[in-house]
């Protein structure tokens, strides 16, 4: 049976799903599902039958959570979303990331205000994870400009990695039942101490199952009185970072992407911190082949001038496929494809809503 | 004499398609109520889990803006003449 390439892309107006065969030569595209609403997580779950998972961050009538199981033809609402339990205080404002769990139809999911609920049942029913929840540090976590959301799970065994804007990085090593602030070396430029025990404003986290104990951070760099603590890097699971931002034009940025066949190639979209666009208006991605070592800048491709848009977060990813395309969306609604490792870059769609995430997955 | 709810095309899918249901209600806050009580999904469109109005919604009685939002507006008396309207607020991007 010939492998299919399936993109996620969830927009300001809904999701868009992109189908291609493994030449990656056309795409058919298809959506917007929730339409008009925003799609901040989007996941495609291989495990058994695929399914396709994405938020529904409506406005006006809440958080839904829409799944397929036809590779994005159709979707429905999930019988649930996560909701924080009676008394609590606090309501679901949005739902920023999604991950696959241990167990087939384990998920868990990320939250605004920052919160970690889990699925045994692929979304119909969810459990607040209390051990980051109701962590001691919850109610001094403060919003970000994109909200006080859980934006990033990372799974490593029975560690889990969470990364929180603004609450910095905290790490359970017994399966999500506890968790500690682990920031040693993660900088903040926006309160007195230039290295708080937490409430840094990490905007991604990244690692490869080859490289155990090593992660690679997106913080939120760019200040020029405390340089070197965007673009950072972990060899102990997190418990220490350092700086790799040495050759890049900004340490400021969002997504930060690992070579899914290989832990030492690493992607970043350095932006100027200010405006928080490509510098210079001549947008590039750059490569690390060493783990950050030294950088490459990959340009080929993409506008060579006036080109001022923001990559998003979660608006980077790979394909899994034997020569892998790296892929990236727009706030200005472009979808790019890097060829040959970024080396050639190809715009796949020129005018979509305003992009937020895109996953890509590679199905039989 | 039950008050007639009427609510806009975007949550029918909550209340198996019905643009008008029935409340047994005296004020607004019983209207509430009864949603929770018989369409559970419907009422979280419309309130979050600590039962707050959502912020785009609009209430009216008959053609009466009720600011909804606003905790003393859950005692705005009705009787079984009235129609409440549920809307969405103009607002969006």
């Amino acid at each position: 049976m010939t492998a299919k390439l399936v993109l996620c892309i969830g927009t300001k107006k809904g999701l868009f799903v992109a189908e291609s065969s493994h030449k990656r030569k056309r795409f058919d595209l298809r959506g917007p599902f929730g339409p008009g609403v925003g799609v901040n997580a989007t996941l495609v779950d291989d495990r058994a039958s695929p399914k396709i998972y994405a938020s529904s961050c409506h406005p006006f009538f809440g958080m839904k959570l829409l799944v397929s199981s036809d590779l994005g033809h159709k979707f429905k609402e999930t019988k649930s979303v996560p909701l924080f339990p009676e008394g609590d205080g606090r309501a679901l404002a949005n739902i920023w990331s999604l991950e696959t769990g241990d167990n087939k139809k384990e998920l868990w999911c990320g939250v605004e205000p920052a919160s970690l609920f889990r699925s045994e049942d692929a979304g119909n029913t969810w459990e607040m994870v209390g051990g980051i929840s109701n962590h001691e540090h919850a109610r001094q976590w403060h919003p970000g400009n994109g909200g006080l959301c859980m934006h990033t799970i990372v799974r490593e065994g029975s560690r889990l990695h969470l990364g929180i804007s603004t609450g910095g990085h905290y790490l359970s090593e017994d399966g999500g039942t506890t968790f500690v602030a682990a920031n040693q070396g993660v900088g903040a430029g926006f309160v007195p101490d230039p290295f708080p025990e937490f409430g840094q404003c990490v905007h991604k986290i990244a690692r490869h199952s080859d490289a155990p104990g090593r992660l690679y951070m997106q913080n939120h760099g760019g200040w020029q009185d405390r340089p070197g603590i965007g673009v950072l890097r972990s060899d102990d699971h997190g418990k220490n970072w350092y700086s790799i931002a040495e050759g890049l034009p900004s340490d400021f940025g969002f997504p930060i992407v690992v070579h899914p066949h290989d832990p030492d190639v690493v992607y970043v979209v350095p932006l100027e911190p200010m405006t928080r666009t490509c510098p210079g208006g001549k947008p590039a991605v750059w490569r690390s082949i060493n783990g950050g070592k030294s950088w490459k800048k990959l340009a080929t491709g993409l506008p060579k001038h006036d080109g001022y848009f923001t990559v998003l977060r979660d608006a980077m990813t790979f394909d899994n496929f034997k020569k892998p395309a790296v892929y990236f969306g727009t706030t200005t609604g472009q979808l790019w494809v890097g060829h040959e490792g970024g080396e050639q870059w190809e715009c796949l769609f020129n005018s979509l809503p305003p992009i937020h995430c895109v996953k890509a997955s590679v199905l039989e | 004499m039950a008050t007639r709810v009427q609510l806009p095309q975007t949550l029918r899918d909550y209340c198996r398609e019905q643009a008008q249901i029935e409340i047994d209600a005296t004020n607004v806050g019983e209207v509430l109520d009864g949603l929770k009580q018989r369409f559970p999904t419907l009422y979280r469109s419309i309130c979050d889990e600590t039962d707050r109005v959502r912020q785009h919604i609009s209430f009216f009685v008959n053609q009466e803006w009720i600011p909804i939002q606003m905790a003393n507006s859950r005692s705005r008396n009705i009787t079984g003449d009235d129609v409440v309207t549920i809307w969405t607020a103009v607002s969006g991007g």
